[in-house]
């Protein structure tokens, strides 16, 4: 089955000839979000629906070095390249409003991070994937080899730089983070395990130290500020993904590279994890558009 | 208005088949998003200088990055960046203002 990258839509023919011309007639018709993609990903010059298809094929194509690091090297250029998520941009020399905008945002984004690992338990029968997400709700907010739960690390993060627990708890996230959160409630409790499995883990490569390897202009921050810069429960908070998430995503992309191909599903998963990023795209910049409110505010 | 794109006037992509009148031109866009942002975007040039019009736009960037554009009127000319969301500009700032060198 094929999946539009863009909108979702489900086609049921396998060949690439039938995604391509479903982009291609909403291109004709001038709809945005078809138009974007294609600009941004294929290419801003128009072409034939031959040419489309054969550029599509090639974007998918990840006969050279596996589905997990065609998964990797497509994050890297969506949000680490010369025109990086403007919160990337925040990240490399963080104030204190980046922080509390992160801080804000990121609680829900935890929130829903939990809900999706437990459909994705309650929905596969696979032992290795049902240990993988119960270590890592674990992780979330129960804390793991003494350490405390990620979302307490979070809190102590705001509170840090000043932002109290309740206002973190009790505000309504912004219009892209809800819009990003109910997308990941809808795939996570709907769609098949595998696609909730690359559309949620695929995004903790963001904080994947390793990301340079991948041809990555940016990683999420910069080391040094670990030792200097920012406060101690930031520089907590921040170590414990840095070093927690290169193992999560690692992991979770080689059992997703195994069963996509068990399942014959590579295809499918390839365009969940492209609506997957992109709504994370837009959650970004909502710790963006978060961290300057309370700068116009404070 | 003179612009350095031969395609969509905002992002010089050569998709889509929108067509809007902005400034007394028709103008060919990719899509209504990117016409709403140049649209706002000439209004917005227009209130901050105080022109009743537009010779001349030229654009440089993107979306993630934002753009710098260069506006003239006559001999005036003004340097500026703008982000837009959704066709809504969210961030505009003159960088520079005065009178252009007569080539």
């Amino acid at each position: 089955m094929n999946i539009c990258p863009v909108c979702g839509v489900k086609i049921n023919e396998d060949a690439m000839t039938t995604l391509s011309s479903h982009i291609y007639s909403e291109a004709l018709s001038s709809d945005p979000a078809h138009v974007m993609w294609l600009n941004r990903v294929i290419s801003r010059k128009r072409l034939t629906e031959d040419e489309l298809t054969k550029k599509m094929v090639e974007f998918y194509d990840f006969s050279k070095d596996g589905l997990a690091m065609w998964i990797r090297r497509r994050f890297v250029e969506r949000f680490f390249s010369d025109d990086p998520n403007i919160f990337v941009i925040d990240m490399q020399n963080p104030i204190k409003y980046t922080i509390m905008g992160y801080v804000t945002e990121h609680y829900h984004f935890l929130k829903q991070w939990v809900r999706s690992c437990a459909y994705i338990i309650a929905r596969t029968d696979v032992f290795d994937v049902q240990k993988y997400e119960v270590d890592n709700i674990s992780e979330e907010y129960f804390g793991k080899d003494g350490n405390p739960a990620h979302v307490d690390l979070l809190l102590q993060m705001g509170e840090s730089v000043g932002l109290k627990r309740e206002t973190v708890v009790n505000t309504t996230p912004l219009k892209k983070t809800q819009v990003a959160i109910n997308y990941w409630e809808q795939v996570c409790s709907s769609e098949h395990w595998l696609d909730a499995m690359v559309s949620m883990h695929s995004l903790e490569l963001i904080a994947d130290r390793n990301v340079k390897q991948y041809g990555a202009k940016y990683s999420y921050f910069r080391p040094e500020i670990l030792e200097g810069g920012i406060t101690r429960e930031s520089s907590k908070f921040l170590r414990a993904g840095y070093e927690a998430d290169q193992y999560h995503a690692g992991d979770a992309l080689n059992l997703v590279e195994f069963y996509a191909k068990k399942l014959k599903m590579e295809k499918e998963v390839q365009s969940y994890f492209l609506r997957s990023e992109d709504y994370f795209f837009g959650y970004l910049e909502a710790r963006h558009e978060r961290g300057k409110m309370y700068e116009e505010e404070l | 208005m003179k612009r350095n794109y031969d395609g969509c006037a905002l992002c010089d992509a050569t998709w889509g088949d929108y067509w809007r009148e902005v400034e007394g031109e028709r103008m060919f866009f990719c899509c209504s998003i990117c016409a709403d942002a140049f649209e706002n975007m000439v209004k917005r040039v227009k209130k901050e200088t105080g022109w009743g019009k537009i010779d001349s736009i030229s654009i440089e960037g993107n979306y993630s990055r934002g753009r710098d554009c260069v506006a003239t009127n006559g001999k005036e000319k003004v340097e500026f960046f703008f982000r837009h969301e959704d066709g809504i500009i969210t961030e505009f700032r003159v960088k520079n203002q005065g009178t252009k060198p007569v080539p």
